[in-house]
């Protein structure tokens, strides 16, 4: 009980920072992006009003008091109301929409590729642990040299490969747009968003799978010296199963756990990747609004990002809790 | 009579009825210079008989268990000799020739090991009545789960363990229940033989007694023969039957043990007979056998004067 | 992306504890073909990166010679759309980028090994807290929030150094927490409570007795620590938020992506860059395989070709490989 409790007290507190981040960061910035957008506005020859500026100001949540307690706390009523602000790149449209429509998109490829590549590069690991010596062991330098790649720059390679001088797959977009394909749970719809998605996806993967490989080929390698594992094998248990139940299932322990570690990383290399691809998430989304200044959805973006890591990690964190049974008793 | 000297009248017992039979058995650990572990070792072990293994750390007695067993991994490796396995059922095995299926097979049912420091012996993610389960599940498929589950219950029961620790994982339990659990795990197949690699080293004083108790008493109930290994001679004096001292690879004695401690031969034997503290006889006083340690009491008188 | 030592259950990786005041050599690595070929070419890289600008023509150079294929007379690889020479740029290029890996590398090392060994060793609240921080800090994802500060930052003041610190900042904590592990397990080792118990200050006792275990895994996070700069200094030039005025192998992507190098078709441009990453990336994973090798020597080399060495006949290596896969 204590250990659930200590871990939802951290997250509780994590998540506090990154909101409270989120409120100071804009405000300790040099310049008043209410300014930054009134002059860009005004480059672009729109008029500008003083209630534009009245309700920009409000918008980017500089409105009302100038006090910052009083402000922090309505931005904390306004976040525990869903109201991230509005939009300046799809004006007048709230931020919590224009996100809502990136989410799902972000969170099918990113999810789905990670645990792809989680799965894939453990069970390569598990394999190469076992079977010292083997070609396999050569595999391992190869996958972590993908890693040295900076994604985008794969990316871009497998999309001039793959997409320009051959025309296997399509080079951007989530789904057939022009095809008439409207979004719902059709086949023809799924079969396009995935025909779409692997490319992208398999950037991710590629990039990824190396770390995952290594770290539990040495996991492997170290748990097989140990003295469980001597036990099993002289108890004349099948090879599968020591294999599985005794050394793959204590050597995952620390790749699960470093799993949520590298959810920062993925939804880093994501946003670039979703660029590369113009793929419709939520790493497309903050590009553009970085493109536009659009502070309110750049930081709608930040929170959704934080919290969604959050939660993965805090859903991994639990699991971990389930699978080695010594977590609670250590706590 | 004692056991011992019913050994050794006529043919001693261990010829007549022998369990396992080593023969001229050498270890060699390969790299860039090559250790001889074990050099030509040689021994029968007779059925249901104590047999001990004793020698200070590193001279191979571990290693020659392992070898016997085939429990051996790279670098070491069997470079002659062999180790051949008596059933009770009348066939004889060569354990050296043992491959793939039918080494798996052999294993456990026919010999098990006991492991030092039973800390680490046990998976720690799943819990002890999975550990004792799957040996039934991979030697005895034909077993129903409420048997198995029934009969982990008995074998806990039988070293002493309660039944309701079955759900329990290893790190719930005390460092003597573990090896207690270990010795349930070896016994489950009603063996021929266990190997005992140091099973009370890593225990206090009280734990030791009353393990070492437990495994006599299953010992007499089951009839199972024992190689115990372990550095502490006083401990195999008392429990054994015969007893082998191991120094450097080879074996140096081999005798009962009553004849061991009253009559050793070898000069090494009698150092390490000469390293146990005695509790009674004057203040010095290191062998049991009553003979003093000249250089002790000389200073000790020194001393004095 | 992140590679993980082996760790046992604490989360620390099984270090090879050398006993105290031990030799030097013991912690240097064996000369494997891994090594070998992991630094030649790390050491290549560097050495380009540093003499590179003084030999090559000036990077800034335009031209009206747009787009010209590699060899083209007096441009080894081309140039670029406004007919600059992307020979010269990429020398340039791999002199930003080295410098922002090794800058970061060591501020993140610095930082990771404050948060972590320093926190782990005085224990108590001050460590509680370190690891809270730390903890917070690691969940928190870094390149957004990068990008959200970095687009505040108006583009006259993007310098390098700047870039360096702010990737530094997000990139310290992992490490940080893999220290923690370390230093807390080695803390609780016998010799450590024997220096304590008999009066060591405890300066000495971190330096002379913890620190030197540390070493192989502050090394590998340090060579770690170097490609993520490199790679996240590119990630960041890409999206646009890099250096301003200073030539990185991620700026030289960036102008190549919105200068539209692919689509006009011009490869010389893009793929340099993204391969001097590659290559230096590679280089440094390899020297980190030979560090875990140290930090673990049950990793050590136990092939075929080692064990001909030690003079086996083949039927005896068959029989070693049939012992292992039983």
């Amino acid at each position: 009980m204590r250990f659930y409790l200590q871990k939802l007290v951290f997250y509780v507190v994590a998540l506090w920072a990154a909101v409270t981040l989120n409120f100071l960061i804009p405000r300790l910035m040099p310049g008043n992006p209410v300014d930054i957008l009134i002059a860009k506005m005004g480059a672009t020859g729109q008029p500008v009003t003083p209630q534009t500026r009245a309700s920009l100001a409000i918008a980017l949540g500089q409105g009302g008091s100038t006090n910052w307690f009083v402000q922090y706390g309505d931005y904390i009523v306004n976040l525990f109301h869903g109201n991230l602000g509005v939009s300046v790149t799809d004006f007048p449209a709230s931020v919590t929409t224009v996100i809502a429509q990136a989410l799902p998109w972000t969170i099918g490829l990113i999810g789905l590729s990670t645990l792809i590549s989680f799965i894939l590069g453990i069970g390569l690991g598990v394999l190469a642990g076992w079977r010292r010596g083997s070609w396999l062991d050569n595999l391992i330098p190869v996958t972590t040299m993908f890693q040295a790649v900076p994604y985008f720059w794969l990316a871009l390679i497998l999309v001039l490969l793959l997409t320009r001088l051959s025309h296997i797959f399509p080079f951007a977009g989530g789904y057939d747009v022009y095809g008439g394909l409207v979004p719902g749970l059709t086949p023809d719809f799924l079969g396009s968003v995935l025909y779409y998605g692997f490319l992208p996806a398999l950037t991710i993967v590629l990039s990824s799978i190396g770390g995952w490989m290594l770290g539990m080929r040495n996991m492997m390698v170290s748990t097989l010296s140990e003295d469980y594992i001597l036990t099993a094998e002289a108890k004349g248990l099948r090879p599968y199963r020591v294999r599985l139940t005794y050394a793959a299932r204590n050597a995952v322990l620390p790749s699960f756990s470093g799993f949520a570690i590298s959810l920062g990383f993925v939804v880093a290399g994501s946003i670039v990747t979703e660029e590369v691809f113009s793929y419709p998430g939520i790493g497309q989304l903050l590009w553009t609004a970085v493109s536009n200044d659009d502070y309110a959805l750049m930081q709608g973006i930040f929170l959704v990002i934080s919290v969604s890591v959050l939660l993965a990690n805090l859903v991994v964190d639990l699991l971990y809790a389930l699978i080695d049974p010594r977590t609670r008793a250590r706590s | 009579m004692r056991p011992s000297e019913q050994w050794a009248s006529a043919t001693p017992r261990y010829l007549a009825d022998p369990v396992i039979t080593v023969d001229n058995l050498s270890i060699d650990y390969m790299g860039e210079t090559t250790t001889h572990a074990v050099r030509d070792v040689s021994f029968t072990l007779g059925r249901g008989e104590i047999f001990g293994l004793a020698g200070e750390s590193g001279c191979g007695k571990s290693t020659l268990a392992y070898g016997i067993t085939r429990l051996l991994k790279p670098p070491a490796l069997i470079t002659s000799g062999s180790a051949t396995f008596h059933s009770r059922e009348g066939f004889s095995i060569d354990m050296s020739q043992l491959r793939g299926e039918d080494l798996r097979a052999f294993r456990w049912d026919k010999i098990s090991l006991v492991f030092q420091g039973a800390m680490n012996s046990l998976n720690p993610v799943i819990n002890i009545q999975a550990q004792i389960e799957d040996i039934f599940t991979t030697h005895r498929p034909e077993m129903g789960k409420r048997a198995r589950v029934l009969k982990c219950g008995d074998l806990l029961e039988r070293v002493g363990v309660d039944r309701s620790r079955l759900r329990s994982f290893p790190h719930e339990l005390s460092g003597g229940m573990r090896q207690r659990v270990m010795i349930a795990m070896a016994m489950a197949l009603d063996p021929q033989v266990m190997i005992m690699d140091e099973p009370t080293t890593a225990l206090d004083v009280v734990v030791q007694r009353e393990i070492l108790d437990e495994i006599t008493r299953l010992r007499a109930d089951l009839g199972f023969a024992v190689i115990f290994i372990t550095h502490d001679l006083p401990l195999l004096l008392e429990i054994s039957d015969r007893i082998a001292v191991m120094k450097a690879g080879q074996i140096v004695e081999m005798d009962t043990a009553y004849d061991l401690y009253t009559h050793p031969q070898n000069d090494y034997t009698k150092r390490l007979l000469a390293s146990f503290p005695s509790l009674t006889g004057d203040r010095g006083d290191f062998i049991r056998t009553g003979v003093a340690d000249l250089q002790l009491t000389e200073t000790a008188q020194e001393a004095t004067e | 992306m992140t590679t993980f030592n082996p760790l046992d259950e604490q989360g620390a990786p099984p270090v090879v504890v050398a006993a105290p005041r031990s030799s030097f050599t013991q912690l240097l690595p064996s000369a494997s073909p891994k090594l070998v070929v992991g630094l030649s070419i790390a050491v290549l890289i560097i050495l380009w990166a540093i003499i590179g600008p003084f030999v090559v023509g000036d990077p800034n150079a335009i031209s009206t010679q747009e787009f010209l294929p590699p060899g083209s007379h007096g441009h080894l690889l081309g140039t670029t759309e406004t007919g600059q020479d992307v020979w010269s740029q990429i020398a340039y290029g791999t002199r930003g980028s080295l410098i922002i890996g090794f800058v970061v590398g060591a501020l993140a090392t610095v930082l990771s090994g404050i948060f972590g060994i320093l926190g782990a060793y005085i224990g108590g609240v001050l460590d509680e807290g370190f690891a809270l921080f730390t903890n917070v800090v690691l969940v928190i994802p870094g390149l957004p929030l990068v990008i959200v500060i970095g687009n505040y930052i108006p583009v006259s003041q993007r310098g390098i150094f700047l870039i360096a610190v702010v990737l530094a900042l997000t990139g310290w904590a992992g490490s940080a927490r893999v220290l923690r592990a370390v230093t807390l397990s080695i803390r609780n080792r016998d010799y450590v409570a024997a220096s304590r118990v008999s009066g060591e200050r405890t300066w000495r006792i971190l330096v002379i007795e913890i620190l030197p275990n540390l070493i192989p895994v502050m090394a590998s996070q340090f060579v770690f620590a170097i490609i993520f700069a490199i790679l996240g200094e590119a990630g960041l030039s890409f999206l646009g938020l890099g250096a301003s005025n200073t030539f990185t192998l991620g700026t030289i992507l960036f102008q190549a992506y919105n200068d539209l190098a692919l689509t006009q078709g011009a490869w010389w441009w893009f793929v340099p860059a993204g391969l001097v990453i590659a290559l230096f990336g590679c280089a440094l994973s390899l020297i980190n395989f030979s560090i875990d090798e140290i930090i673990n020597p049950k990793l050590r080399n136990s092939t075929r070709a080692v064990r001909r060495k030690w003079g086996l006949s083949a039927a005896q290596i068959r029989e070693l490989e049939g012992e292992n896969i039983k």
